[in-house]
Order: C-alpha cells, then structure tokens, then sequence
C-alpha cells in the first residue's frame, strides 16, 4: 500500500463576510496518508502560496483535538468522516486515492463565515456570558475537598465539561440548533454542588440568550452526538428541559 | 412589544408544548383504534360499531367538550411546530451543498426530518376524514334490541359506503404512511423533549419508536382494506 494519496478537493471560498462565496476546486497530489487533514491544508496551502495564489483560510490552534478552534465539513459531515474526532486529529489514511471531498464551513445564520473555512462563533461567548459560570467571591482559593462531590456527578459533570465549544453540533443540527452546547455548559455546573444553586437564573438566561441569538430549535435529531468530538451525550440536552421545566412549576 | 414578547415562547417550552399535545394525540389515536375493533364485530355487521358510535355521543356535551379539546390539542400542536420549523429554516439562510447523515449515535432519519411535511399530509387526512364520517350524510338505522327501537346514527353505512371506493383505501394507505413516519421519530422524542432521558429509557422508546408507528398504522389500514374486501 502506497503511502501518499492523490485528491480532489472541493472548497468553499468567501473572501469576506460580505462576499457571496463559491466553491473552488483543488487538485493535490502526494499527500501523505500519515498527516492529518489540517496538515493536508497547509501543504495545499504553500504550494498555492508559490503559486502565488490565495491560500484556503481555517481555524486551529491546539492541533491536539482539545481547544475546540478548528472544524469545518466534509462531505456533508461537521469533523469528518470519523466519529469522536476534530478535523485535526483526523488522518488522511481514512480516506481513499482519488477521493473527491467536498468541504464547507460550518453553516448557520449566528456563525457568519468570516473568509473561507473560518466561521465567528461569538454567540456561544454570549450564550456563555448569559449564565454559563459560577458567581463566587473573589479571594483567596478555597481548600481542595472542602465541599464533597460523590463520585458519580464529579464524572457526570466532567462529562459535560468535556465539550469544546467547537460548534459542530450547531453545523450538524438540521434547525441549527445551539441546544447540544448549551446543555453541556449547563449541565457540567448544574451536577456541581457549587453550581447548582444557580440553576434557575443559568438555565433561563442561557436558553434565552441561545434564542435571541438566532439559532433554532433541538428537534431530537441527535446528529450533534453523533458528530460530537467529544461525544456529548443528548441526555443533557434532557437535563437543560428539567431545569427549565423546575423554573415554571 | 407586549406582541413580541407573547410570540417569544422560549425553544425549550415550544418543544414541551410539541410534546405534550402530540403525546395526547397519540394517546387518542391508540383510544381510537380500540374502539374501531367493533368494526370487525357485531351481528349484522356494523351494530357493534353503531351502537359504539350511538355510546360515544350519548355524553352530549361532554362528547362535545371532549371533541373540542381534541381539536385544541391539534391546532396547538401544529401551530407551534409550524411556529418552530420556520425559526428552524431562518436558523440556516446557507445551505449546505452537501447533508449527509453522521451514523454512530444519530437519530436523524427521513422520518426525523419530514416531520412538517408528513404533519401537513396528516393535517389535510384529518379534514377529509372528519368530512367524510364525523360530518359525513346522515343515515338512520334501527335495531330492536338496542335503544328501545329508536333510530340511531348508521355510521356503519358511511364507512362502506367510503371504503368500497379504492381511491379512497388509496388515500388512506398514503396517510398511515405519513402515520407511522411521524409517529416513528415523534413518540421517543416527545419523552426527551420533555427531559425524559435515561440510557436504558431512551435506547428502548427510540427501538420501539418506528415499530410501534409502523404497527399503529397498519391498525388503522386493516379497516378500509378489510372492509372494501369483503363488498
């Protein structure tokens, strides 16, 4: 089995917020089945640069899967084909010589496509600004243990807190909707002693703010999970009902 | 603006309101396939089902006000999903130029995705249906020992009447199509929808889910295909 693989790449260019976008097609050639897809872009990206033609615009930092700044689509998938995986953890030997993949920006009407792959999710800062902290004293730190938290929501609420806030659950969503996110921050403070007597006023804020910003609504379609790097599971999205149900009764 | 904040019911309460009215719903139809096994039975054909009918609307009024609440339920139901999908569409102004479907942990079927287009199918069924029987020609019949003699409603003779035509089975088969689609991905998520979620829970309601829409269904198309097969 050869160690490179040849591809043709469909990409969505958008010079600007303002500019209506379009595909363009890429041919490349010798792409190593050892590097990741991000690492695939940045070699099209220098040869283009010498070339003397506009590189393709994407997000990333960390490249290790746990910042949460990269994503985009690819064949009609938030993150690529591989379930539990950011774009930059995904190796090119998943996909096949000759393949044509077609790779968009995540795509809803509160993440406006900032140039190219590169999508502005400051909404899910204001969703965050909306509740999704601890109010606590400022000071000095307190001792560690001195409140106690059984075993079981210390996992559940790590659990919740594994989300990245990539957005990829939003681009998956068929209402676009924000409601995988927001659970998750949600839940990972309501399992916690220390966060869970804010329940009410975070999850009436939170989901407010995740209204006013534009997105839709969770029809159950659960493809955020199953898109999820970190596979957050529906089951807070069940928990965020709850505790907003307890805020009207 | 107190206009705007009455339409602003958060996304959380339109989909409990969704899930509330469609699990009543379902709850209704469940009632109402029971009650349409006396079209199989009965000594001539059709007193079971009569006398059935004849039951039902000797509560008067409180047939009436249970008649009203349905049709509540309806229009709240469809209302705020109508209400709901629309926000959904503006929540995407740009397509994608490729969907395709994740796998894995995913709940996302055609079934999960048409569920405005199969609820309007429905919407239009219902107001046939509701014409064709519930509003339908008056006949009267009389059985000697039922209702001391008296005439009472012969419903029986409209469902006949309807079911021997093969356009309307037609019709009718297309709609518990639409039936069992909506109600397939709409039992297990009015339960999450309203917080209802456990591992076990969920992974046994999302099972049954299409099966029993599918087995709701065919219920209901036993009646027209039985009853244009034996006239």
């Amino acid at each position: 089995m050869s160690d490179v693989i040849s591809l043709n790449l469909q990409v969505w260019k958008q010079s600007s917020i303002d500019d209506p976008g379009s595909f363009e097609f890429y041919s490349v050639k010798d792409i190593s089945i050892h590097i990741s897809f991000l690492e695939m872009l940045d070699v099209v990206n220098e040869n283009l640069q010498k070339e003397g033609k506009d590189p393709i615009a994407f997000d990333s930092d960390c490249r290790e899967g746990i910042c949460g700044t990269c994503g985009f689509v690819i064949d009609g998938v938030a993150h690529g084909p591989l379930a539990k995986t950011t774009v930059c953890q995904l190796h090119m030997r998943h996909f096949e010589d000759g393949q044509t993949l077609v790779i968009e920006p995540f795509r809803a009407t509160p993440f406006k496509v900032v140039k190219d792959l590169v999508v502005d999710r400051g909404s899910f800062d204001i969703i965050i600004q909306a509740g999704g902290y601890v109010t606590v004293s400022t000071g000095n730190a307190p001792d560690a243990n001195n409140i106690l938290i059984a075993k079981d929501n210390a996992e559940d609420a790590f659990d919740s807190a594994a989300c990245i806030g990539c957005g990829a659950c939003v681009a998956s969503c068929p209402n676009a909707s924000a409601a995988l996110f927001t659970s998750a921050k949600i839940s990972h403070l309501s399992h916690l002693p220390q966060g869970k007597i804010e329940d009410d006023q975070r999850v009436k804020g939170m989901v407010e703010a995740m209204d006013d910003e534009g997105f839709g609504n969770c029809s159950n379609h659960a493809e955020c999970e199953a898109v999820c790097p970190k596979g957050i599971s529906i089951s807070n999205i069940a928990l965020m009902r709850r505790n907003l149900i307890k805020t009207i009764l | 603006m107190n206009q705007i904040n009455f339409l602003k019911i958060s996304s959380v309460l339109k989909k409990i309101i969704i899930a509330v009215t469609g699990l009543s719903l379902f709850l209704f139809l469940i009632i109402h396939l029971l009650g349409n096994i006396t079209l199989f039975t009965g000594n001539p054909p059709g007193k079971d089902f009569n006398q059935y009918a004849h039951f039902l609307e000797s509560f008067g009024i409180l047939f009436t006000i249970a008649e009203m609440g349905l049709l509540g339920f309806f229009v709240l139901h469809l209302s705020t999903a109508l209400y709901s999908n629309f926000i959904n569409t503006s929540a995407r102004n740009t397509k994608y130029a490729v969907s395709s479907y994740a796998g894995g942990k995913s709940k996302k079927t055609y079934g999960s995705q048409t569920m405005v287009i199969t609820g309007v199918v429905l919407l239009v069924f219902l107001i046939w249906h509701v014409l064709q029987f519930r509003l339908g020609i008056h006949y009267d019949t009389t059985y000697l020992d039922f209702n001391d003699g008296q005439p009472i409603r012969d419903l029986y003779k409209n469902v006949t009447q309807e079911f021997t035509n093969i356009w309307v089975v037609a019709g009718y088969s297309v709609a518990m199509t639409m039936l069992s689609l909506h109600l397939g991905h709409g039992f297990w998520s009015s339960f999450q929808s309203l917080g209802i979620h456990g591992r076990n829970f969920t992974r046994i309601t999302y099972s049954i889910s299409y099966l029993l829409g599918t087995i709701i269904s065919i219920g209901f198309l036993l009646i027209p295909i039985y009853i244009y097969s034996i006239n």
